[in-house]
């Protein structure tokens, strides 16, 4: 039996009188990647924010890692974030004031590791991502694909159940996104986390290996990847 | 803006005021005349202190048809007076201040003669001029002393412009940082530069114009309260702070006016800003060099003070503060980085290590935004030195007043009476003596002495003494002859010994000769008469002197008008601070909310990937506390060091102005507890996903 590590099941999402998600059945087994496409306005981030705890939905359930979100309070989502989950954002969204080094180490600290452990496992995983020359610069010191990668990093160290990205390559150029986005499903298959890539670029959907396209809120069909990885 | 407006406004018009106070006070002053031919009548002022308040009595003789002063329509009749209203009140309530005012109260001074409703002040009208001076009318200047208008102007500007000005700066920096973003959309569209820059001048300008308005209104608003409680007995008349129409259209243009340049001129496009990446281009040494010397000499000239010595150097410290303020500014973005790298370093607390680090990575901004209270809290140590030797001026300790009699027109009776009229008395009279130093010699018994004289030789009735004290020696060379004429003639000759009668300079100076000995009024004419008293012995001797004859003068080291200046000074000291804190602390309040509101999409993706609610509060705590309590601590140490550095240096009172660092801890303790408030009222986003989408 697969084990799923992500379930949603007729998730409905709405704000005031629009419908971001309208009913969206979903099942991610563990080491799985999975595209979300659609144009904008199509419920696709919405969906991925209700998967990874972020907003909670008006109505459905979802279940991550194996735990019900819905009688679940912020701080219970949160701790289930820093444990079982990985997020990486368009901009990287790295804390500016932090070396790489730091910024990668901030997830395992997060979820019990020492300093030393921290640091340690912080500087391999750059060193797999090829960033690792680099872990002593900050952010804003590195180009976006290596900040990028350190993301990446940063998504994989503590070792999460699943990893969602939104629009990983969005910032980058065809060459930058087409290694990030390797580099990302590599490092993720390697660990074993499954990946949730919400994306416009058809190219970075095809790397998964389930495509999802999304109208209007709606799962509309779902494409098999042969490409993928 | 409204707010700095209503600050600007009683900024100006205190000082104002204060001039006026002193046109009123010269205004109604006597003219006195010396040839003999220009004397219309004749006229005195006469001070004395009701309580803490001081009561001016003109005392006029001769012809009442001359030039009347303000406040009058004609000068009093021999046995009239007219009195300010509240000392008619006064006189009501305590039937003795009535003494003071001899005669039948014929009407009262109208404001425009006063200096302020709560002034104790009477023209009386008597028969004998024989003592008073001759007079050709009112408004002569040299009985006035002023108010220092321009203490209060300096104090005022410093406490209430120097925060405005940075709250208006921060607030206008945030407003066109918020604006910059239409303006560039307002270009992309082909909207040519002068027509946004324009639109932008414009904008800033109706903005100002707005402010200004409620600025008017809500001094017209705290004008009542104001006027009608006063600040610290300062009081003046609802007229004397009357916005006129010129008044307000001066304040709006200039404030529509210079909000029109600022804006055009915040419109301008500029280069990306990387100010917080951009280095400073002294070397690091250099940085802290002026700092760590200025603090050294401020630091030499306490503790040289303390060790006794005097510290008669004022460009030593003139140099030492100008070092110590012009180090903090350059020294003040290593001090933050600094604090903020070793809470990064050394904290084991997750939330310390990211607010310290936010710390170390961007102190620029965060020294901007501490600037107003880091200028204030030097300010204000600066401001309550100067107050503390303004207080020290006028005596601070009230319980040895020295109150001094001039007797030379007395007959010997009456100068006995006036000796007599405390224990401790002393009397003097000059000598013939020839020498560099004039000396005078004084006479004082051993019972007198013994209240006040700290002499390593116990008092013998008969021993001659020169006055010094441990660091003033005496003018007066050992064994020179001084003469006294005495009443008959005969030359009393008195040689200075070598024993000197330690700390008594303050009573009698250092060219005198101390006799210990009953004053001999019978033999020797005594010119003067100094008693020591305490501070409420003093009213009960200015009635028994008034009783010998009305018109002597008693004059104290601790005179009511100082006092009263004094506290005035005082008064507005503490409003500009209060004024500026609030100022200061709005400052830091609005740019700190900017600024963590800024971070918001940073905050939500820390949240995002499940860091603790606890840690980002923590962490938003520590951005504002670590910069605010090192700047404050390093403003405070400098504040203190110059104010004790300017109570030391060349002055002999001790003045260590550890109140005023304990005001200035009090200020940062209270922005480290509103910091505290802000930190935890802004911290985390409640909606994560919506700062996500919009990053």
């Amino acid at each position: 039996m697969i084990s799923q590590v992500l379930a949603a099941s007729d998730v409905l999402v709405r704000f005031g009188a629009t419908t971001a998600v309208a009913g969206v059945d979903l099942e991610v087994a563990a080491s799985e990647s999975v595209a979300i496409v659609g144009p904008s306005g199509s419920g696709k981030s919405s969906l991925m924010h209700c998967l990874a705890g972020l907003i909670v939905p008006t109505s459905g359930t979802v279940h991550l890692a194996g735990v019900d979100l819905g009688p679940c309070g912020p701080e219970q989502r949160a701790a289930l974030r820093r444990s079982s989950v990985g997020f990486v954002f368009q901009f990287a969204d790295l804390v500016p004031e932090l070396s790489l080094l730091d910024n990668v180490a901030l997830a395992c600290e997060l979820i019990g590791s020492s300093r030393r452990e921290a640091v340690q496992d912080a500087g391999s995983a750059l060193d797999r991502l090829g960033v690792g020359s680099l872990a002593a610069r900050r952010p804003g010191q590195v180009s976006g694909g290596e900040r990028q990668r350190a993301a990446v990093a940063r998504a994989l160290v503590h070792r999460p159940k699943v990893v969602f990205a939104d629009e990983p390559t969005g910032a980058l150029d065809t060459e930058n996104g087409t290694r990030v986005m390797d580099q990302l499903l590599e490092a993720a298959s390697e660990a074993g986390a499954a990946v949730v890539v919400v994306t416009h670029d058809p190219a970075v959907a095809r790397r998964c290996a389930r495509r999802l396209e999304m109208r209007d809120g709606r799962i509309e069909g779902t494409v098999a990847v042969a490409s993928a990885p | 803006m409204a707010i700095a407006v209503a600050a600007g406004l009683v900024v100006a018009f205190v000082p104002a005021m204060a001039t006026h106070r002193d046109e009123v006070a010269s205004a109604r002053s006597v003219r006195q005349v010396i040839p003999p031919s220009e004397e219309r009548f004749r006229a005195q002022a006469f001070d004395v202190s009701v309580g803490d308040r001081p009561l001016r009595r003109i005392f006029i003789a001769g012809d009442t048809s001359g030039p009347v002063p303000p406040g009058l329509e004609a000068l009093p009749g021999p046995g009239e007076a007219f009195v300010s209203p509240e000392l008619l009140q006064v006189m009501d309530d305590e039937p003795f201040v009535a003494s003071f005012v001899p005669g039948q109260v014929a009407g009262t001074v109208s404001p425009a003669g006063l200096t302020d409703p709560n002034e104790l002040f009477a023209y009386v009208g008597v028969a004998d001029g024989a003592r008073l001076t001759p007079a050709s009318g009112f408004g002569g200047r040299g009985d006035v002393e002023g108010s220092g208008s321009g203490l209060i102007a300096i104090q005022l500007s410093l406490f209430v412009l120097v925060p405005a000005t940075g709250f208006l700066v921060v607030s206008a920096t945030l407003s066109s940082r918020a604006r910059g973003r239409r303006w560039d959309a307002m270009r992309s569209v082909s909207v040519p530069e002068p027509v946004v820059r324009h639109v932008a001048g414009i904008e800033t300008g109706v903005t100002g114009l707005v402010g200004g308005v409620l600025g008017l209104a809500l001094f017209t608003l705290v004008r009542r309260p104001l006027t009608s409680g006063g600040i610290g007995g300062l009081r003046w008349f609802p007229d004397d702070l009357h916005v006129t129409p010129t008044i307000a259209a001066c304040t709006l243009v200039l404030i529509g006016g210079t909000g029109m340049v600022l804006g055009r001129r915040a419109s301008r496009l500029r280069p990306v800003d990387s100010l917080h990446q951009r280095e400073s281009r002294l070397p690091a040494g250099l940085r802290w060099l002026p700092l760590v010397c200025g603090i050294a000499m401020l630091t030499t000239i306490g503790v040289v003070h303390r060790a006794g010595s005097i510290v008669n150097s004022a460009p030593l410290f003139l140099a030492g503060a100008f070092l110590a303020v012009v180090g903090l500014g350059l020294g003040l973005v290593p001090i933050v980085r600094a604090s903020g790298s070793m809470v990064a370093a050394r904290s084991h607390r997750l939330g310390w290590r990211l607010g310290g680090s936010r710390t170390a990575y961007e102190p620029r901004s965060v020294v901007r935004v501490l600037a107003g209270l880091v200028a204030l809290t030097i300010i204000g140590h600066v401001i309550f030195a100067v107050l503390t030797d303004l207080r020290l001026v006028v005596g601070d300790q009230r319980d040895r007043v020295l109150a001094d009699i001039t007797v030379t027109d007395l007959t010997t009776s009456d100068t006995a009476s006036v000796l007599a009229l405390s224990p401790r008395a002393a009397a003097f009279t000059h000598s013939t003596d020839r020498g560099p130093t004039g000396a005078t010699i004084a006479y004082a018994d051993c019972t007198a002495l013994a209240t006040v004289i700290a002499t390593d030789t116990p008092c013998r009735a008969g021993d001659v003494y020169r006055v010094a004290n441990r660091t003033f020696p005496s003018d007066l060379p050992v064994q020179r002859t001084c003469e006294i004429e005495t009443r008959d003639g005969v030359p009393i000759s008195v040689t200075t010994p070598e024993v000197e009668a330690i700390d008594l300079v303050g009573m009698f100076g250092t060219s005198t000769v101390l006799i210990a000995s009953p004053p001999p009024t019978a033999q020797v004419p005594i010119d003067r008469v100094e008693h020591l008293v305490g501070r409420a012995e003093l009213l009960e001797l200015q009635a028994a002197v008034d009783a010998i004859d009305p018109s002597l003068q008693v004059d104290s080291n601790i005179e009511p008008e100082q006092i009263e200046r004094y506290e005035h000074h005082l008064a507005i000291a503490r409003l500009g601070a209060i004024l500026g804190g609030l100022l200061a602390t709005l400052t830091f309040l609005v740019a700190s909310v900017d600024r963590l509101l800024e971070r918001r999409s940073h905050t939500a993706t820390l949240a995002a990937i499940g860091v603790p609610r606890r840690t980002l509060r923590t962490s938003q705590i520590a951005q504002l506390i670590l910069p605010l309590a090192a700047a404050l601590a390093a403003a405070n140490l400098v504040g203190w060091l110059i104010a004790q550095g300017y109570l030391a240096y060349g002055r002999l009172v001790p003045g260590s102005p550890t109140g005023q660092l304990l005001q200035g801890i009090g200020l940062s303790a209270t922005s480290i507890v509103l910091a505290l408030a802000v930190g935890a009222i802004v911290s985390v986003p409640k909606d994560i996903v919506t700062h996500l989408r919009a990053e």
